[in-house]
């Protein structure tokens, strides 16, 4: 996990999957390609990234034509020990700037829409491990 | 507990804050916290937790100060995150929203609420 640095050596407090998720939740709507540019990632780690915020269900992904849009759940903890008890919401919102329009009130219309209820993981742990 | 977040042995693959965002918390809330309290809070050595709080002291997050053998240290809460690219929050309202809103803040009892 990060050494914090990214950036050729410059001293980062976001993480590369952080940054993604910030991105998202600036705008919902972004392309892997915008993300890529706006994250200074690549566009396959992008990828990568947001295959693992799905998997972890940070974020659910739904098609609209050739788009891809996301949804955010503002509700779902941080992931590190020392951050137990937060959830990203609150901290997305204040990111993504805006006042949070973008990241807090999210997940309002996709409960019923689209016929799949987003998978609220009931906090999955890896595959094979006690 | 932390096992339910899909975490193997406590460690995850992958996490949203870096070493440095979560040694500057401890400091953010304890400015008189010891680099062993840090480091096992972190999850990292006392010796990496001391060259990231020199990190976070040479870019000016942080000023250190001798207090008898202890350190006491003091975050720059209004400087502009590390983070390219602009128009974002200062450190400080990022670390308030990291400190301030957990639902479960362990050992702090019912304190008043932070403002």
């Amino acid at each position: 996990v990060g050494s914090g640095t990214r950036d050729g050596g410059r001293w980062t407090l976001l993480t590369g999957h952080g940054h993604v998720l910030v991105e998202i939740a600036r705008d919902p709507a972004a392309r892997i390609r915008d993300i890529s540019a706006a994250c200074r990632l690549t566009e396959r780690t992008v990828q990568a990234i947001v295959a693992d915020l799905e998997a972890a269900g940070y974020i659910t992904r739904t098609r609209a034509g050739r788009r891809t849009r996301y949804a955010l759940d503002p509700g779902r903890p941080f992931r590190h020990p020392a951050q137990a008890g937060h959830v990203v919401g609150p901290f997305l919102a204040l990111l993504a700037g805006d006042s949070g329009r973008a990241a807090s009130p999210a997940p309002a219309p996709r409960e019923h829409e689209a016929g799949h209820a987003p998978h609220r993981v009931v906090l999955q742990r890896p595959a094979g491990k006690p | 507990v932390f096992l339910e977040y899909g975490s193997f042995a406590g460690v995850e693959r992958w996490s949203f804050l870096t070493n440095h965002a979560r040694v500057l918390l401890c400091i953010a809330r304890d400015p008189g916290v010891r680099l062993r309290e840090i480091a096992a809070s972190v999850g990292i050595t006392e010796r990496s937790a001391y060259g990231i709080v020199t990190e976070l002291a040479a870019a000016g997050y942080v000023v250190k100060h001798k207090d008898g053998r202890r350190s006491r240290y003091q975050v720059q809460a209004h400087l502009p995150l590390p983070e390219p690219g602009s128009g974002e929050p200062a450190i400080g309202e990022v670390l308030a929203v990291l400190i301030g809103d957990s639902t479960r803040q362990q050992a702090r009892g019912r304190s008043a609420p932070p403002r």
